[in-house]
């Protein structure tokens, strides 16, 4: 309480309690969904942070923005092999994959080794909207990566070509498409990034572990679809974590893989995994007592 | 230098991490048993001669070659190596072995060997399963055998030594080192020129399992060119290198 | 000392401390020597030029936070190389010479330990590596001293900071060493087993071992030992015993604390006195400020007689080493 008599008063700075409105849970959920984009991206950060996450958001780019400047400086040199979406999908997987292995650990372990969950948890912030604030994060950054180079891409094929309008009632499944493939890729490589660091406290166990897993499983499937033959094994080329969201997304543009399989399937198998990646991070972040 | 060895042991040898290692050394077991189940080389009718020799060895090789070469036994090693000096360090436990009347070479020589055995004695064990189950009552078993094994150890002896040193010069990135060391620079230096590839533990790794597989038909890979004494001998001089390095840094180094 | 004022007997060192002062001097060579030392990180400079010498006894090393004194006791175990100068322990330089290890013991500041390991492995690990000749036994008598053989047998992993700190101490005593660095060796522990540590490390100075405890509990501290070191900001702010840096502070007034039946009036007296600063009235006793404080305490019966006061008591507020100290630091 500040004291006042006429013409003066003397102001109490001390401990004061608040009164005055409180945003609530979603705003929280929000701020923090923003602060982990933030945090990811290395804003705020020393200079070293910021290198690798933004490179690969560069990286990412790239086929798009070298793509449209071809077309447009020197639109002889392509010909008509214009490299497809799925095809630049497909070359961009181990940026993503990188990415979302670099950015989850950094998110979910640093706070636990740090032991700075109970201050969050002191907040009415609930475990659930904690981790799903860090995952819409790495989402966000995803989609970032995944969707916007391809909608520019596809843009610029709109505006190039001789009547947009035509373009764009010729070729609305590809926006679709697009929309798809990017936002599933976003969504499944998140997933199992997040899912493997929620295991661990250490960043680096965390990234090799995830990076490691998914090598593995590459090799893996591919040795065993070679020495496996019975009917029905070429769905073992399914434990090839790191191809499978290329399958779904020729499947999508109507282009077969190798070995063909039914993509509706593989989509099911990549729905299967994201959940089951999500329900290991709740599981896991549910029993933490920090 | 017997406790240090031990508490060594004690500190790799437990816990989650084992289990994780453990459970991924098991991978080649485990595709070794798929192939004997599924058999390929009985489909349609045909039933070689040689089963052996013509198929369930150039698996194995090819086996041991993509997978357990470049990237089990490479991280196996790195995970007890980095874990040991690195680990130490990052815990802030090594002043309790520094500060004793204990000269250096004998804590470097310590940390080293039970490293060594702890990655050695689960790498051979894989490899040797591996092989069993995939050999199981075939008329020429054994063959190659010696070959594998040889070169695993002489690849654990080797990573082991390089690792240790890394996790004790650069204690809070040696994972990281060493990941892009074995993925990215042994990687790419497999398909590059022969200069770059000198400086890559894995190429003296197949060296050694190219020349002791001499007399044996090999399978369609791209063995490097080197020879089996020249990469024995690599591989010894960097196993003596690693420690002669890891004992001089224990001398000089400094515990914020 | 040079005061007359005796200080309550909470800071007077025991008879039999007296004889190991941690001090060197005639007869009494040097354990601990420290030359023109610096240590500086790039940029920033953690300690700065100390010069200083301990001899046998027990001598805390003081300062505030981050004034260098973890710095120092690291470059006094070899954990650090000084950027310049040189630092002796038992005569020889102290880097990287692992022989000289088996007569210092450290008990570190950080918290790290074998969460795989019991208390009594860890001790005995200690006591193997100093190649004692009985290990075990070694073991359980270090445990003894620090009170921790029912927990011994029990995982460090799962020990409380106390317990943690105590089996530090036991591996830095296990193979009786004849220096001893400390660094806050009595955090964590209750007030009996702080009680029981400090005189374990007083007997340690009064046998003729170099003690030397870095710690933040002054009037703990004053007990075991009167030779200190402050460092302040990296530099070394004063050395020696505590009383007589006390006396050296005569460009400072003393505090002094009368305890009487009539305060006020007596208060009247002591403030026409030239050499009375200030006076402040409580209810059954009065707090001077004096500039002069040999005619003060000769003035003050006279006061209470002229003033028909009972006295009770008189004493100096700031003899003790928190005062000390903290007139160090704010210089």
């Amino acid at each position: 309480m500040s004291e006042q008599v006429a013409g003066a008063r003397i102001i109490d700075r001390g401990y004061q309690h608040y009164d005055g409105a409180r945003l609530g849970l979603t705003h929280a959920t929000r701020v923090m969904t923003w602060a982990a984009i933030k945090r990811a991206l290395g804003i705020r950060r020393p200079f070293r942070h910021k290198i690798l996450p933004w490179l690969l958001l560069l990286v990412s780019f790239g086929p798009a923005a070298f793509l449209l400047a071809f077309r447009v400086f020197v639109p002889a040199a392509l010909g008509n092999n214009l490299p497809s979406y799925d095809s630049i999908y497909n070359r961009l997987t181990a940026v993503y994959l990188l990415f979302a292995g670099l950015a989850a650990p950094d998110l979910l372990c640093a706070d636990r080794r740090e032991r700075v969950l109970s201050l969050y948890f002191a907040a009415p912030i609930t475990r659930l909207r904690y981790v799903a604030s860090q995952y819409a994060g790495l989402v966000c950054l995803l989609l970032l990566m995944t969707l916007v180079p391809m909608l520019v891409l596809f843009a610029g094929n709109a505006l190039l070509a001789n009547s947009a309008w035509d373009y764009l009632r010729q070729h609305t499944d590809d926006l679709w498409h697009i929309m798809l493939s990017g936002a599933l890729t976003a969504v499944y490589f998140s997933a199992l990034a997040v899912a493997v660091a929620s295991f661990t406290d250490r960043r680096a166990y965390a990234t090799g572990t995830y990076v490691g897993l998914l090598l593995v499983s590459g090799v893996v499937s591919a040795i065993l679809v070679r020495i496996v033959h019975f009917s029905g094994s070429e769905w073992l080329a399914l434990i090839n974590l790191v191809f499978l969201p290329v399958r779904v997304i020729r499947g999508l543009f109507d282009v077969p893989a190798e070995p063909a399989l039914n993509p509706w399937a593989c989509a099911g198998v990549m729905l299967g995994l994201i959940a089951v990646s999500l329900a290991l991070l709740v599981w896991r972040y549910a029993r933490i007592r920090d | 230098m017997r406790p240090i060895f031990l508490l060594t042991l004690r500190a790799l040898a437990r816990g989650r991490r084992l289990l994780v290692v453990a459970a991924l050394l098991l991978v080649p077991a485990l595709l070794a048993l798929i192939y004997r189940l599924s058999a390929p080389y009985n489909q349609n009718g045909a039933h070689p001669a040689h089963p052996f020799r013509d198929y369930i060895l150039p698996f194995q090789i090819d086996l041991f070659s993509q997978l357990v070469v470049p990237i089990l036994l490479p991280l196996t090693a790195l995970i007890f190596a980095t874990s040991a000096l690195g680990g130490e360090i990052e815990d802030r436990t090594l002043i309790y072995l520094t500060l004793r009347p204990v000269s250096r070479l004998t804590i470097g020589v310590a940390k080293l060997l039970a490293t060594a055995l702890v990655t050695v004695v689960l790498v051979e064990a894989s490899l040797a399963l591996t092989y069993a189950i995939a050999a199981q009552g075939q008329s020429g078993a054994g063959d190659g055998l010696a070959a594998i094994l040889l070169a695993g150890l002489a690849g654990c002896l080797g990573y082991v030594s390089l690792f240790l040193l890394i996790g004790l010069l650069a204690p809070r990135r040696a994972l990281l080192i060493g990941f892009i060391y074995v993925m990215a620079w042994e990687g790419l230096a497999a398909g590059f020129s022969t200069g770059l590839a000198t400086l890559s533990v894995r190429r003296y790794v197949e060296g050694i399992l190219h020349a002791g597989l001499n007399a044996i038909r090999v399978p369609e890979i791209q063995w490097p060119n080197v020879t089996g004494a020249t990469s024995i001998a690599v591989l010894a001089a960097i196993f003596i290198a690693g420690l002669a390095l890891t004992t001089w840094q224990l001398h000089r180094i400094e515990l914020t | 000392m040079t005061t007359e004022i005796t200080p309550t007997s909470r800071t007077e060192p025991s008879e039999a401390s007296r004889a190991a002062t941690g001090r060197p001097g005639p007869g009494v060579p040097a354990t601990i020597e420290v030359e023109g030392v610096s240590k500086w990180y790039g940029d920033k400079v953690a300690v700065s030029d100390l010069t200083f010498a301990l001899g046998p006894g027990v001598t805390a090393l003081l300062g505030p936070n981050g004034a260098g004194k973890s710095t120092t006791l690291k470059m006094l175990t070899g954990q650090l190389r000084p950027s310049r100068g040189a630092v002796r322990v038992l005569g020889q330089p102290v880097m990287d010479n692992p022989p000289l290890y088996r007569r210092i013991g450290l008990v570190p500041e950080q918290e790290g330990l074998y969460p795989f390991l019991t208390g009594r492995e860890f001790v005995e690990l200690a006591a193997q590596l100093h190649r004692l000749p009985r290990p075990r036994q070694a073991a359980e008598e270090a445990l003894h001293t620090v009170e921790m053989l029912d927990a011994a047998d029990r995982r460090l992993g799962g020990y409380s900071k106390g317990m943690r700190q105590r089996v530090k101490i036991a591996q830095a005593l296990v193979h009786e060493p004849d220096v001893l660095m400390l660094d806050e060796p009595l955090t964590g522990a209750d007030p009996r087993q702080r009680l029981a540590l400090m005189e374990t490390f007083t007997r340690l100075g009064a046998a003729g071992k170099t003690v030397l405890i870095s710690s933040h509990i002054l009037y703990e501290v004053e007990r075991m030992g009167s030779n200190v070191l402050v460092i302040v900001n990296g530099k070394l702010a004063a050395e020696g015993d505590f009383h007589a840096i006390r006396a050296l502070m005569d460009d400072r007034p003393r505090r002094v604390r009368v305890t009487c039946s009539d305060p006020r009036a007596v208060a009247a007296r002591l403030v026409a006195l030239p050499g009375t600063l200030s006076v402040s009235v409580e209810s059954d006793a009065l707090v001077a400020e004096t500039a002069a404080p040999l005619e003060f305490h000769h003035a003050v019966s006279r006061a209470a007689q002229g003033a028909e006061a009972r006295l009770y008591g008189i004493e100096g507020l700031d003899e003790d080493l928190e005062s000390v100290f903290r007139y160090l630091v704010s210089r």
